[in-house]
């Protein structure tokens, strides 16, 4: 009876044999099939980071000088765009041909964007454009320098004066007062900045030292226009007050960040250092690294995060109630040596996290 | 249940469809294989060939919208008829390739650059088409104007559509080259798997033949052993009812028969042999008897013819009583002659003892008193000759010679069933156990012998011996003895019909 059953397995081995055979090749081509099948569907995975579409979009025009500052208003502007359902394009780096402001700001008004953020030289053609864009429906929020002359919106930047007295405060602080009236003071500015609010810098300025050292005289400011119109011009410009011919200035006050790294540059260059005091605008890894080493004595940093915030939010309140503030003011920090050092060292535990 | 019926459907299939279907379902599974990879990859051709549609769909735009400006510039230079056709059909193509323009499944930065196409196009198509009006309304200032501006705008989309064209071409290439990456994983993924299938498919092939086949090289070594005379073989019995089943079973069938076949012949060579056996030993046994009955033969042929002188000579001489005693004499050595080599009846047998009774009684005046009782059916039943004499002798000689008392002998011949059964009793000395087992083994065969005086030359053990030849049965005779002096009986067992 065994033996039967055996010979019975023996001779249904072959049958056995198909079965399972047949059954393994189904099984890889169900497990091959459906594998390619999530591969040829997974395989578009990277394009399809589809965004959720925007229910209003924004232009962000502002020049191609200073980068690094403006790539942060952008980033932390963005930011609060996302939030908000709005698309912020940064309609210079989407295009790429080099365009002035004016060409940007006609580009904003002709794709009939819902709201446009501007920072640019106070032109004619840029007071055009922009009560253009205004009379279009087209919100406009100037950022950092302000167009008053225009029908923007909002105005979201420094206080001029503010700005002044802060500088006053740490001239006050590298210098003695005995001989405050003794130094010299180079103030360097954009061509592109209009006189008055130069002026209010130094008014602010005179009236810190006024105000706090009423027996002593005033220093001696002047105030150099750096060309914004040529790309090159800064470096060289700059490079110029620091020749071996001439009087190297007691304090240096920068009013843009690139002013800050290229006089902090010029000082090492020309081995300046100690006889030339820098307070510096904005603060990067550079500039905090010379402040650490005390090459630079301090800076004034805006706060980007709210620069950017703010004009988006002012745009967005103009479009949803018909109005809003037309100067949104924005905080200002010194970083001296001391908060140079907590933010280099926060930033190496951030591992390369932004200032 | 289905399985089985499967199973079994594959048990009765023919080797030809055996090896058929396990080719050709690997083969039918690899085609698939390869047409399912085929279609992936043309799948994948069709998704790279889509990459660039965008890229396309953006030249086509930008080239129709230099034709528009063309037709359009033209138009305003010599307002020909054929360039304001063209303005307003390249103008149509225009808005139908914006429209195709989508804005679906792509990110806000493109999302928001096609918008600013479509925007800034629909001011440029409103200010070309004021300028056309204005030249047909002969507005040399507006129609100035509005081209100028057009002109602005048509740099301004131009760039737009570069800029984005060329941010399309950037991602489109990540694209292709992932895509492109991924056709090579598809198609290493596809040489695996098209090995892997036919590996399995070799494996299959090869148990499944090689299953099928057993059953043949088990078959081939049976025939072997049975061409070298085992027949002995012992293979698998294969259940399936394919062509390797049935010549199989057939094998088996065959090897079975010839080995009963072969058995018959060997038991009947054996009967065979036996029976020669037998009959030579008949013939020896019979040789033996007719040996002795030539030895004494001489003495027979002289003494009956001097007999027949004698009782002619008795008859003359008026001695009746001598007559009949040489007579007795006479017909008792004839049949001696006549029946030496053939069998006769148990009439004849019985009238031989009467006639050895009688000469013994002349001989021995009296002494043995002789009585039969014979049951006339079974006279005429046929036995083998002289086989009742030597018993009566051997009775004589050591049973009832030597005694005191009056010697008888009892003949008693009768029938029982399909046996004949002939007794001899006597009243002598007896005989041992000892003795009657001697003489029915055989080993008593001497004890009546030619030597002996008044002997025919027949002994007993002759006598048992060519009893069991002609009966074909070992118990011919029984001998009975209740002692010493109590006589023994000699029982002869014959059946009716041999």
């Amino acid at each position: 009876m065994g033996e039967k059953r055996r010979n019975n397995k023996t001779a249904e081995k072959s049958y056995n044999y198909m079965v399972i055979g047949m059954a393994v090749i189904i099984v890889v081509m169900i497990i091959t099939e459906v594998t390619i099948g999530l591969f040829l569907r997974n395989m578009n995975e990277p394009e399809m980071e589809v965004e959720s579409p925007y229910k209003s979009h924004y232009m962000y025009i502002v020049d191609d000088k200073d980068n690094e500052f403006w790539d942060q208003v952008y980033k932390y502007a963005s930011e609060q765009a996302a939030v908000d359902g709005i698309f912020l394009e940064d309609i210079r780096k989407s295009l790429n041909l080099n365009y002035s402001n004016e060409d940007l700001l006609r580009i904003a008004i002709n794709s009939s964007v819902d709201g446009i953020m501007y920072a640019g030289a106070p032109t004619d053609e840029a007071v055009g454009l922009i009560d253009a864009a205004v009379q279009k429906g087209i919100a406009v929020s100037v950022l950092n320098n302000d167009i008053d002359m225009s029908q923007r919106q909002c105005f979201v930047g420094i206080s001029n004066y503010e700005l002044g007295q802060m500088y006053a405060s740490e001239i006050s602080k590298m210098v003695n007062k005995d001989e405050l009236g003794k130094t010299d003071i180079l103030i360097l500015a954009s061509s592109d900045m209009e006189e008055g609010a130069t002026a209010l810098i130094t008014l602010a300025i005179e009236d810190y030292i006024s105000e706090n050292f009423p027996d002593e005289s005033l220093p001696a400011t002047q105030i150099v226009r750096i060309d914004a119109d040529d790309t090159f011009s800064v470096e060289e410009d700059i490079r110029k007050l620091f020749g071996y011919d001439t009087d190297i200035p007691d304090i240096v006050l920068c009013l843009e960040g690139i002013y800050t790294q290229c006089v902090y540059q010029s000082i090492v260059d020309y081995n300046c250092v100690g006889e030339c005091q820098v307070v510096g605008c904005f603060a990067n890894e550079e500039i905090l690294e010379a402040i650490d080493k005390g090459i630079i004595y301090s800076t004034i940093s805006i706060d980007t995060e709210e620069m950017g915030k703010s004009a988006v939010k002012a745009i967005e309140e103009y479009n949803s109630m018909g109005y809003t503030n037309s100067f949104v003011p924005v905080d200002m920090e010194i970083i001296n040596k001391e908060k140079a050092k907590d933010l280099i060292g926060s930033q190496k535990a951030d591992d390369g996290g932004e200032l | 249940m289905r399985k089985g019926i499967v199973r079994t459907k594959w048990n009765n299939t023919s080797v030809k469809n055996k090896i058929l279907i396990s080719f050709m379902i690997p083969i039918i599974f690899i085609i698939a294989t390869n047409v399912f990879m085929y279609l992936s990859t043309n799948e994948m051709m069709k998704r790279v060939n889509q990459i660039y549609v965008t890229n396309v769909t953006l030249n086509d735009l930008s080239e129709n919208l230099s034709l528009l400006q063309g037709a359009t510039r033209t138009y305003l230079e010599n307002k020909s008829t054929v360039a304001l056709n063209d303005y307003y059909g390249y103008e149509q193509d225009y808005r139908n390739l914006l429209e195709k323009l989508d804005s679906n499944g792509v990110d806000n930065k493109t999302r928001a650059m096609q918008e600013n196409i479509v925007h800034q196009s629909e001011c440029y198509l409103s200010l070309t088409e004021n300028a056309i009006t204005a030249k047909r309304g002969r507005n040399i200032v507006k129609y100035k104007e509005s081209y100028e501006r057009s002109e602005v705008l048509f740099q301004d989309i131009q760039n737009c559509i570069y800029s984005l064209n060329s941010d399309k071409f950037r991602t489109n290439t990540v694209r292709y080259g992932a895509l492109l990456t991924s056709l090579k994983q598809l198609e290493i993924a596809a040489m695996i798997i098209l090995v892997f299938i036919g590996l399995v498919n070799i494996v299959v092939v090869t148990f499944v033949t090689g299953n099928m086949i057993k059953p043949l090289t088990e078959l081939s070594q049976a025939a072997d052993e049975v061409a070298n005379g085992n027949f002995d073989v012992d293979i698998k019995e294969y259940e399936s009812e394919d062509e390797i089943g049935v010549v199989s079973k057939t094998f088996m069938q065959m090897v079975r028969s010839i080995k009963q076949y072969i058995s018959e012949i060997r038991e009947s060579m054996l009967r065979e042999r036996e029976h020669k056996e037998h009959e030579l030993v008949m013939e020896n046994r019979m040789k033996e008897v007719q040996l002795r009955s030539l030895q004494a033969q001489i003495n027979p042929h002289f003494l009956f013819n001097t007999l027949n002188a004698g009782s002619q000579l008795a008859m003359m001489e008026g001695a009746d009583k001598t007559t009949e005693f040489i007579q007795n004499m006479a017909d008792f050595f004839r049949y001696n002659i006549k029946k030496i080599n053939n069998n006769a009846t148990v009439g004849e047998e019985i009238l031989m003892v009467d006639r050895y009774v009688y000469i013994l009684n002349v001989r021995f005046t009296g002494e043995i008193h002789f009585s039969k009782e014979v049951d006339e059916d079974i006279l005429s039943v046929t036995v083998p000759s002289m086989i009742l004499q030597p018993i009566i002798e051997n009775a004589v000689n050591y049973g009832i010679r030597e005694i005191d008392w009056e010697g008888h002998i009892d003949l008693r011949a009768y029938k029982e069933g399909n046996m004949v059964y002939i007794s001899i009793k006597d009243n002598g000395i007896g005989m041992s156990e000892e003795k009657i087992s001697k003489i029915l083994s055989g080993e008593g065969v001497g004890e009546t012998s030619s030597t002996n005086s008044g002997s025919n030359g027949i002994g007993l053990g002759n006598v048992i011996e060519r009893l069991r030849i002609f009966t074909g049965s070992e118990n011919v005779m029984d001998i009975y003895s209740e002692g010493e002096n109590k006589g023994t009986e000699f029982v002869i067992k014959i059946p009716t019909r041999v």
